[in-house]
């Protein structure tokens, strides 16, 4: 990404910007705010699954409740629903909206859809939703002000009937009006583009950068808040240039509006809200990262050389990474519960790209394979079962897994392991000691979560397997003897990464068996695993 | 609520579970395996040398019963070997079943063997086992027994008390062609008794044949010491041409190296007095006579002091 392209969207914007500055009012007090926001990484059958769609819609809910003015109480967050679902929580709000219309109150009603477009329809799962439909029903929300948002494949059809442009949408003009009424619908792509994702900042670039501007970093005015156009013109900016060299080509949002007024709308204020960070203006220039502990970019901060830069963000630990162009300032940055940190530069330290706490920055973490080679110990939770019948044996294992195939933090695995242990039965005084094997050979599906900035993941998930036990006794007069089954279980376990290829694991897994050649016996056992994993 | 659907599926899933099941793998059928005898556990057990042109007559006598004797042994534990061998082909509760089978030797018959544990105390294993035989194109008929026995163990699984019945007779009556086997063509029954939880291990075995026999009956005794040394003895009572009964037994003695001592006695003779010695020998590790004694021509050589027993 290069600053020229923002520079030159923000100076073509920037005459517009202030006429929608005197378009919409700039507060948001006395104004009862109502926000659905819906995110769903499924489509259907043919389209392919979202990784980030939910999260998306994660992150805008908690800007919006954070900064937003919103109520808890007030917003609604659908994720992975149904289009009859999502239309029931419409129709809830409109109803809501109408009572707080008779009571007297101003109000302003968010609508955000993070998911799959196709062919003039939202794709919820299996379940579909006309955009126009919708579109008409957002205009007819008793809302003083209605504000729709997109983030979808083709969005930009719904503002194509609005006469919207690529960029920038502030050349539309209005009618100004001391009445603060009309329909506002952002998308986050034209109608003939894909809306992108990004593993590096874990989730599409035009949410992103819209929760990443609502949190300070579009805050042109350095008043402390962030209007709408503000937050819209970072997003579009930004979204523009960091697309502009995908393999899918640049993706440009845009904005439409049917509205009276003339002052700018206020969507984020945090002015009051002092938890986030503060760049002193000797910093040096430049994009600072702001990254969570999942590993993505929870926000980013444009500093200029003669400005001083604000963001708010939610208490907890932070990387923050700077890029130059031969190396990385890396560091951290705790934000205490209602405090405004100070970024020290001093406290920064370079560090060589690879060391850079952004994983999808060192490598596309889409799917790719994983070997991992360990040990394992396993054991029957009955004690005469492990004492006479199957004992605790130490297994050599590999396994196999395709990662982040079927979606985002799902892991699907392959295993195969063998290993024996030395075992005696007792019958009636009779000791016999027999040789014990076994080959277990597993598939589990499991999904994973990522801390302490994508080094440490926790997995759980379901294993199906299949064991092969045989034993051979010491006393060649009784034949040897072997079972074979089917057990399904559960797993869990860490995965710790070393480097860029390789990872510590440990694993648990607690399975079920049934032993049915005597008679039916439900037994139970677990495993204990560790080993190294490589990442191709 | 919740239990009562996923009660159905519950099933299903272990239905599925334990239809993909399958094995031998069971510390139960130990138990029926155990019980059993192995052919070492009751076979006659002496130090063999090699025989010479001049080894002791009974010494030869001996050897040739001894030998007898655990072919015998080795028939009678070769009828319930599969048990050992394969998995069993049922199993119901402190039953197990392998069979049928289609008879090698005669295949329009088939056979089987059950095993029945029954339980006398924690500690001890008792079994009842059978071996049958019927008809394999006849499905609904009875099985017949062929061989039965029952084993109480002592000490641990594999060592105690049993006993097998081999019963010609009623496999005859049965029309099991027990006659095309030319072994067992005189046969009525065979007793096998054995104790192998201490020493001394004593094995008898009592044949009883036709009363159309020439030998009616017979018995075998084995006793054996944790020293190797061991004693046998046989006798056979049958009559002579003349219609006259005759009955005779040898009573072998040896040491684990293999010197023994063995006399003939004729317990009913015509013309002899009972409990008559009719001879004796005494052999060394050789198997050579360091004595003998023969009342036919009241012979005697070497001295009777070199007589171990």
């Amino acid at each position: 990404m290069t600053a020229v392209p923002i520079l030159r969207t923000i100076a073509r914007a920037g005459p517009l910007l202030a006429l929608l500055l005197c378009a919409v009012p700039a507060r948001a007090g006395g104004q009862h705010r109502f926000a659905l926001i819906a995110g769903n990484d499924e489509g259907g059958h043919d389209t392919r699954p979202l990784r980030f769609a939910a999260e998306d819609a994660r992150k805008v809910y908690d800007v919006l409740t954070q900064l937003g003015g919103i109520a808890p109480g007030d917003v609604t967050l659908m994720l992975n629903q149904t289009a009859g679902e999502f239309q029931r929580a419409l129709g809830d709000f409109e109803g809501r909206i109408a009572l707080a219309k008779q009571r007297g109150e101003r109000s302003l009603f968010i609508l955000y859809y993070s998911g799959h477009t196709k062919d003039g329809e939202l794709r919820l799962g299996q379940s579909r939703l006309r955009l126009d439909a919708l579109k008409a029903r957002l205009s007819a929300v008793p809302a003083d002000i209605r504000i729709g948002v997109f983030d979808s494949c083709h969005s930009g059809m719904v503002t194509r009937t609005k006469g919207a442009r690529r960029a920038p949408a502030f050349e539309i003009e209005a009618a100004g009006s001391e009445e603060t009424n009309g329909l506002v619908l952002l998308s986050s792509s034209s109608a003939d583009e894909d809306a992108q994702e990004s593993d590096e900042i874990g989730g599409s670039y035009f949410s992103h950068y819209l929760v990443s501007g609502l949190r300070g970093d579009a805050d042109r005015s350095r008043d402390r808040r962030v209007t709408l156009s503000e937050a819209y013109a970072y997003a579009y900016a930004r979204t523009v240039a960091d697309t502009a060299e995908s393999a899918a080509g640049a993706q440009h949002p845009t904005f439409s509006y049917d509205f009276q007024g003339n002052a700018d709308l206020v969507l984020t204020d945090f002015a009051s809200r002092r938890e986030g960070i503060y760049v002193p203006g000797l910093a040096p220039a430049g994009i600072y990262y702001i990254v969570d502990g999942n590993g993505f970019i929870a926000a980013e901060i444009q500093k200029a050389a003669d400005g001083d830069r604000q963001i708010a963000l939610p208490a907890g630990r932070y990387h923050v990474r700077r890029r130059l162009t031969d190396r990385l300032r890396i560091g951290e940055i705790q934000i205490a519960s209602g405090q405004l940190t100070t970024l020290d530069e001093s406290r920064l330290r370079d560090a060589p790209f690879s060391d850079d706490p952004v994983k999808g920055a060192i490598r596309d973490e889409g799917t790719h394979l994983s070997l991992g080679l360990g040990g394992m110990m396993q054991s029957f939770f009955d004690r005469p079962t492990r004492d006479g019948l199957f004992p605790s044996t130490g297994m050599l294992g590999v396994e196999f897994e395709v990662r982040d195939f079927f979606r985002h933090g799902v892991v699907w695995g392959l295993d195969l392991a063998s290993g024996g242990a030395n075992g005696q039965v007792d019958r009636y005084g009779s000791l016999l000691p027999f040789r014990f094997s076994e080959v277990t050979a597993g598939t589990t599906l499991a999904a994973e979560w990522r801390f302490r900035f994508g080094d440490l993941a926790a997995f759980a998930g379901l294993r199906l397997a299949v064991v092969l036990m045989n034993r051979k006794f010491d006393d060649p007069t009784i034949p040897a003897q072997f079972f074979a089954t089917f057990t399904p279980g559960l797993v869990g376990g860490l995965r710790y990464r070393l480097s860029r290829n390789f990872a510590l694991v440990a694993r648990g897994r607690v399975h079920y068996l049934l032993y049915n050649v005597d008679e039916n016996r439900s037994l139970g056992y677990w495993e204990l695993s560790a080993g190294v994993a490589y990442d191709f | 609520m919740i239990s009562k659907r996923l009660a159905p599926w519950s099933l299903v899933v272990l239905g599925a579970i334990g239809a993909g099941a399958c094995g031998n793998y069971s510390n139960e059928d130990l138990d029926f395996q155990l019980a059993l005898p192995e052919q070492t556990d009751i076979e006659a057990k002496m130090q063999l040398s090699a025989t010479r042109s001049d080894s002791a007559e009974y010494y030869l006598a001996t050897r040739s019963a001894i030998t007898t004797f655990n072919a015998m042994v080795a028939d009678l534990v070769g009828l319930i070997e599969v048990v050992r061998g394969t998995t069993p082909t049922s199993r119901d509760g402190a039953t197990r079943i392998w069979g049928p089978f289609p008879s090698d030797k005669y295949p329009a018959w088939e056979i089987r063997v059950v095993m029945q544990r029954s339980t006398v105390s924690s500690s001890l294993l008792h079994m009842d086992y059978r071996v049958q035989v019927r008809p394999a194109a006849q499905a609904s008929s009875t099985w017949a027994d062929f061989l039965t026995g029952d084993y109480t163990s002592a000490g641990s699984a594999r060592t105690g008390t049993g006993n097998i019945h081999l019963l010609a007779g009623v496999a005859r009556a049965a029309l099991y062609p027990v006659d095309d086997d030319p072994g067992l063509r005189e046969l009525d029954h065979l007793d096998v008794t054995y104790v192998n939880a201490t020493y001394p291990i004593t094995v008898t075995m009592a044949i009883q044949n036709l009363a159309t026999a020439k030998a009616q009956s017979g018995t075998y005794a084995y006793a054996e010491n944790q020293d190797g040394s061991g004693r046998m003895t046989f006798a056979w009572q049958g009559t002579t041409d003349a219609g006259l009964p005759i009955t005779a037994t040898m009573t072998a003695q040896w040491l684990g190296s293999g010197a023994g001592r063995a006399d003939l006695t004729a317990d009913v003779t015509p013309n002899l007095p009972k409990q008559t010695t009719l001879g004796t020998d005494c052999w060394g590790v050789d198997t050579v006579a360091t004595y003998s004694y023969r009342l036919q021509g009241n012979t005697t050589a070497g001295s009777p002091t070199s007589c171990l027993f």
